[in-house]
């Protein structure tokens, strides 16, 4: 009964899904190329999911201060996109350059956080939200020299949408691409991603990884083992950081395009509704939850999107997408909040 | 005379657990009636059964008769308690800190503004002025000295017991007090001012239930005394009996075991040496504490509960603050230093400790046997892969598992297999997978906090055999800090009885048994 | 001095700072306060009283504004102008902010501990609903009646509706000129009565039982009050006066944009509050109104000031967004902190 309750948002969702996909092959759209679509997506999406997995494992909640990570990759990709890396190279440059942001911005982010023991998450939102506000102005002013990243007129501040095809947009999704009958699939892509799963699941399995996971669930037991609990849950938010830092990197080189300013305010929800969906509650959480919740919620999103606009009015999908994104979030609060009063 | 309040039979059970058994209490008017107890002896849940406090319900309720004043009722809730005239002033401060003392006094019995009373209850404005003067006229009463209006958050603890005390004498209805540990945060002046106004209370015809560990305060101002001990009333005492080697031998229990284990097998030698010890752990504190362990004896702690049997393992440990000297081996150990604490330091040098509370801290829950038992010692940097570099960390599963596996042979821990998670397990096996853990650090003085607390019988018997094999075969240290003292009395060397933070006495294990109902009480003498 | 009372410093200082730099000048910015005011200060008060049953800021008044916008887009729907019309839109949107406010209270009640992000998610929730019904369900499922408000396609209300039925019904009443300053006498004392109100509301014996609840839930339980009860009624208050506070400020702007009015009345309510001096735990009618001056006052001259310093007005723009969220992002942090020191007992006497 408790291990039903606890699926049920994956049953609705997977029910849901079976039926828009139905639906789909009734007014004749693609679905191949449609479920091809979710697993680019997979890739695309699944490394800022997998940034939730070492912070919830520490018991610091949900990542919702994702920025910082994405911030972090962002200021890599600006870097490379100045230096005009290109190609396969250009992107892993990309993904060094942000290295050193993510370790420093992860640092600041988990000394905020270790101050509101608890209370991560709300914390996390606002501090992460400001962030962007910060970088705001650092885009605007940025000394960047690459005219292809700025304003055409004045050549001062960035623009907020970067082409990256002329540097390494698409690298990753183009390698060892096998293309079919209107689907394709992105094997580098998808390699990318799973091998980063396997390094995070291996880490659960090092020392301090044990330790990540003794201090999430029990921090008493964590420190009469020794453990240095603020330095190990400060190592866990630096790597959640790290992760979102590459997680951003797949993200704009899968998308093709560098999306700045605003663009990332809202994009913990939908990586944090991964999770959720995956079959994270409150406890535990796993790289198989990550696989299967972006993979779930994905899907919902590509096929959302030409449904509605086939339905219903354009603008529409959006609109369906923060719905259930916002509402994976609110009913795991909802049966935390059930639970922690049931056991009570 | 007619009782206030007669309990009969009163039963409760949370799931299989019996917390209280046939209890029966009467308590008259204008007595001053004392409850004593070891912790869990069932005093908290008896003062949840009287305050109505929801817990109860929600757990299925109790069984046996409650009448009030030669009416049977029920207490539902604590508003429902409350209007019937009980009134509970508790020992975690039932008060909240950011209102002033008036507004903690007044909580919920608001006066209003004549005015505002046609708006109704709740929109009726409240008249601060007048709460303040009827608050100022109880604080005199109890001859307090504060300004109602001050912020009681920011009050010394002392003064906050007082406002708690105040608001409930202020309740006209007011026909029980209950007092669950009052002078536990006391200062002796203070607390015997409180003891004063408890007899002036008393004398108006309010019936008190005290209850409290310091037991002279209890033999001192009570008219008769109920001890529970594992949920039954083991013993009763009225005015003319009240007598307190009595009364703490009969809470810890009959100390009917008088065997010892062997001859000592300890030598001279000294392993730890102990001075000046103190340890800032909240309702368990210890002040100054010295003394010598041996190496390969075994160590018993005991005390009345608070009064710091459990805060010398915590101390050693690093899990509170500490201060003092300690010499391991001849090596200086620090514990604590510059605000943090040293726990690796302290295990790597061999000290570990079995935390008392094993599901609190004692265990990763939902994890596997396996996992619990070679945890600290991984993090220890022991069971890692050879090969591969030591940093990485990387965990030899086959080393772990051969580790659990010898230990589930070794303690006869009962399970499916290692990979089990330990939330299955019953609590003496759980409670070896707590020993285990410790073992697998391989130390050389093991702390452990009440092995056997709610562990059943026959698990028992293994675990005090499993120790003294621990003792005997691998010649570990144990320093064992319990309240059962029969257990201790079979498998020490030594005893070590607290009071009040301080030693009180050093005991053999066959010590007659009035000479440790002294030393319990504080009148011992080191030995 | 208290962390809260150096927001309140810093925003002054901030504040007077950027009005230095802009040049603005003080009358511009006294009139453009006092329709801030108007517009604004209903919506903070809003927010105190779930902040008094401790459950923080209430993220939610954005259903609470979703209630009046639909409350107006109905009433203009059925073509119904004058005070009627402003009167049917005002009861429309209170009986359906009563409904909102029960079930969100209904909501944070099964989740203790976490109300915050649960408001947060529920207003974005919300606002999907609201954009759903209003771009979808017009013209499909629900028929419309007045064709001004759809969009040629037959589908959808337009994006920006216009008030005129209403316009200056109420703000004329009372209107004073004063040379330069426009003072809107009658709203001003429509929002400071409302202000009023919340202001008595802590004082009744229903506001002491808030603050008793939000100090711990547990303790109010053994006195007797239903925690359950009490948080249910904050939410449900502070629901219905977001959505008269909404009614007030989409009255004033004289046009609705339908699926963006009602977005960031939340952070921009909560922002204001705190540079009141406002905490997580503490907020008052004063703390209101001092916070609409300053926060308002810094935003008004914040893109002017940018543009005077940077030569570029967006930089004002990103300030002022960043001061809204850094606002609670930093109440927050101080405030968790503050409660974590707060746990341990102080051994500190009364002066």
């Amino acid at each position: 009964m408790h291990h039903l309750r606890q699926h049920i948002p994956q049953c609705i969702i997977s029910l849901f899904l079976l039926l828009l996909i139905l639906l789909a092959h009734s007014v004749g759209l693609p679905v191949a190329a449609l479920l091809s679509d979710a697993l680019v997506r997979l890739g695309m999406n699944g490394v800022l999911t997998l940034a939730m997995l070492p912070m919830v494992r520490a018991g610091a909640g949900l990542n919702f201060g994702l920025p910082f990570g994405i911030i972090a990759g962002l200021l890599g990709m600006t870097l490379a996109v100045n230096f005009r890396f290109t190609g396969l190279y250009g992107f892993a440059g990309a993904l060094l350059l942000s290295l050193p942001f993510a370790m420093l911005l992860g640092w600041l982010y988990a000394r905020l956080l270790n101050r509101v023991r608890g209370r991560e998450e709300i914390a996390g939102i606002f501090a992460g939200f400001s962030l962007i506000f910060v970088m705001n102005f650092f885009w605007s002013v940025a000394p960047f020299t690459n005219p292809a990243m700025l304003w055409p007129i004045g050549g001062q501040g960035l623009r907020p949408t970067v082409n990256l095809q002329p540097y390494f947009g698409k690298s990753l999704n183009k390698l060892l691409l096998v293309t079919g009958d209107g689907w394709q699939l992105p094997l580098g892509l998808l390699a990318a991603f799973f091998l980063l799963c396997a390094v995070v699941h291996c880490f659960f399995r090092l020392r301090l990884g044990r330790a990540m996971i003794a201090v999430g669930d029990n921090e008493d037991f964590a420190r009469l083992a020794g453990v240095n609990i603020q330095r190990t849950r400060t190592v866990a938010i630096m790597l959640s950081t790290v992760l979102a830092a590459l997680g951003i990197c797949f993200y704009a080189q899968s998308y093709g395009f560098l999306e700045l300013y605003d663009a990332p305010l809202l994009l913990a929800f939908p990586a944090a509704s991964s999770l959720l969906l995956g079959g994270y509650a409150g406890a535990g959480g796993s790289v198989g939850q990550v696989v299967l919740g972006t993979l779930l919620f994905q899907t919902l999103y590509v096929f959302t999107g030409p449904l509605a606009n086939e339905l219903l009015a354009p603008q529409v999908s959006e609109i369906l997408r923060s719905l259930i994104t916002n509402s994976v979030i609110l009913y795991s609060l909802f049966y935390e909040g059930r639970r922690r009063r049931a056991g009570k | 005379m007619e009782p206030t309040l007669r309990l009969r039979n009163i039963t409760k059970k949370y799931g299989r657990h019996i917390a209280l058994q046939n209890v029966d209490l009467d308590l008259y008017p204008g007595e001053i009636h004392g409850l004593v107890g070891e912790n869990g002896a069932g005093k908290s849940t008896l003062l949840g059964i009287l305050a109505g406090q929801p817990e109860i319900s929600r757990s299925g309720g109790f069984s046996g008769s409650v009448c009030w004043q030669g009416c049977p009722v029920t207490f539902s809730s604590p508003a429902a308690a409350a209007r019937l005239g009980i009134g509970m002033v508790n020992q975690d401060f039932a008060l909240l800190p950011t209102l002033t003392i008036a507004e903690n006094i007044r909580a919920g019995r608001e006066s209003i503004l004549p005015w505002s009373r046609r708006l109704g209850q709740w929109l009726a404005c409240i008249d601060t002025r007048q709460d303040l003067k009827l608050s100022a006229a109880v604080l005199s009463r109890l001859q307090v000295r504060a300004d109602p209006a001050w912020i009681t958050g920011r009050l010394p603890v002392s003064l906050r017991q007082f406002v708690e005390l105040a608001r409930e004498i202020s309740k006209s209805q007011l026909q029980l007090l209950i007092l669950d540990e009052p002078t536990a945060a006391l200062t002796p002046s203070d607390a015997t001012h409180l003891l004063s106004v408890l007899a002036e209370i008393a004398a108006d015809g309010v019936a008190v239930l005290l209850v409290s560990h310091r037991l002279e305060e209890i033999t001192a101002c009570c008219r008769r005394v109920t001890v529970l001990r594992n949920g039954r009333t083991v013993a009763r005492y009225a005015h003319g009996e009240l007598n307190l080697r009595q009364i703490a031998a009969s809470m810890l229990g009959r100390l009917t075991v008088e065997s010892r284990r062997r001859p000592s097998r300890a030598s001279a030698e000294t392993l730890l040496d102990v001075s000046n010890f103190s340890v800032n752990m909240s309702g368990d504190t210890l002040h100054n504490l010295t003394f010598r362990l041996q190496r390969g004896e075994i160590l018993g702690i005991t005390s009345l509960p608070g009064h710091g049997r459990s805060a010398v393992g915590n101390g050693m440990l690093g899990l509170f603050p500490s201060s003092g000297e300690l010499k391991f081996d001849g090596a200086t150990l620090t514990p604590w230093s510059n605000g943090a604490p040293n726990t690796a330091a302290m295990l790597a040098a061999g000290i570990c400790l079995v935390p008392d509370d094993r599901r609190q801290s004692g265990l990763l829950l939902q994890r596997s046997i396996e996992e619990n038992i070679t945890f600290a010692a991984v993090q220890q940097g022991k069971f890692l892969q050879p090969r591969l570099p030591k940093w990485l960390g990387w965990l030899s599963h086959r080393q772990t598992a051969a580790c659990a596996t010898a230990f589930v042979r070794q303690l006869d821990i009962r399970c499916r297999d290692i990979h089990q998670p330990v939330r299955e397990l019953s609590g003496g096996n759980q409670q070896k997978v707590c020993l285990a853990q410790a073992l697998a650090l391989g130390p050389r003085v093991l702390f452990l906090h009440e092995p056997t607390r709610g562990v059943d019988i026959g698990a028992k018997e293994m675990l005090l055999q499993a120790l003294l094999n621990l003792n005997e075969d691998q010649g570990i240290t144990l320093v064992v800090a319990s309240g059962e003292l029969a257990e201790l009395k079979r498998i020490c060397d030594r005893i070590l009885v607290l009071y009040e933070g301080r030693i009180s006495a050093i005991l053999p294990p066959d010590c007659p048994e009035p000479q440790l109902a002294l030393a319990l009480a504080g009148k011992g003498e080191s030995f | 001095m208290p962390e809260n009372k150096r927001i309140c410093l810093l925003f002054s200082v901030l504040f007077l700072f950027g009005w230095q730099v802009s040049e603005m000048s003080l009358t511009f910015i006294i009139n453009e306060v006092i329709i801030r005011f108007v517009r604004d200060g209903i919506l903070a008060a809003a927010l105190i009283l779930p902040i008094l049953a401790g459950m923080g800021l209430n993220f939610a008044i954005t259903i609470g504004a979703i209630c009046a916008q639909i409350g107006f887009l109905l009433v203009l729907d059925r073509q119904i102008g004058g005070y009627s019309g402003l009167l049917l839109a005002t009861v429309t949107a209170l009986a359906l902010a009563v409904a909102a406010g029960l079930l969100i209270g209904w909501c944070l009640n099964q989740l203790r501990g976490k109300e915050m992000i649960a408001t947060m998610m529920i207003g974005f929730i919300g606002t999907a609903l609201y954009q759903l019904v209003f771009m979808a369900g017009f013209g499909t499922v629900i028929t419309p009646h007045n064709p001004e408000m759809i969009l040629s396609r037959g589908v959808g209300i337009r994006n920006l509706v216009d008030l005129a039925p209403f316009r200056n019904l109420v703000e004329s009443i009372w209107l004073i000129d004063l040379g330069p300053v426009q003072l809107p006498l009658f709203m001003i004392l429509l929002v400071l009565f409302t202000c009023a109100l919340i202001s008595y509301l802590t004082r009744t014996r229903l506001g002491r039982q808030m603050r008793i609840v939000g100090e711990d839930p547990d303790k109010a339980a053994l006195l007797g009050i239903s925690p359950d009860k009490i948080r249910l009624l904050a939410f449900l208050l502070s629901t219905v006066v977001a959505s008269f506070g909404q009614i007030i400020f989409l009255q004033n702007i004289g046009m609705i944009n339908v699926y963006t009015a009602h977005l960031n009345s939340d952070i921009f309510a909560a922002a204001a509050l705190l540079a009141g001096g406002a905490t997580l735990r503490r907020a008052g009618i004063h703390n209101v109104l001092l916070g609409i001056l300053l926060f308002h006052g810094l935003f008004i001259v914040s893109p002017q000031a940018g543009q005077k310093l940077f030569g570029n007005a967006a930089l004002g723009e990103y300030f002022r967004s960043f001061v809204a969220y850094g606002t609670i992002a930093a109440a927050l942090l101080l405030n968790i902190r503050h409660a974590e020191k707060q746990q341990q007992p102080t051994e500190k006497t009364q002066p």
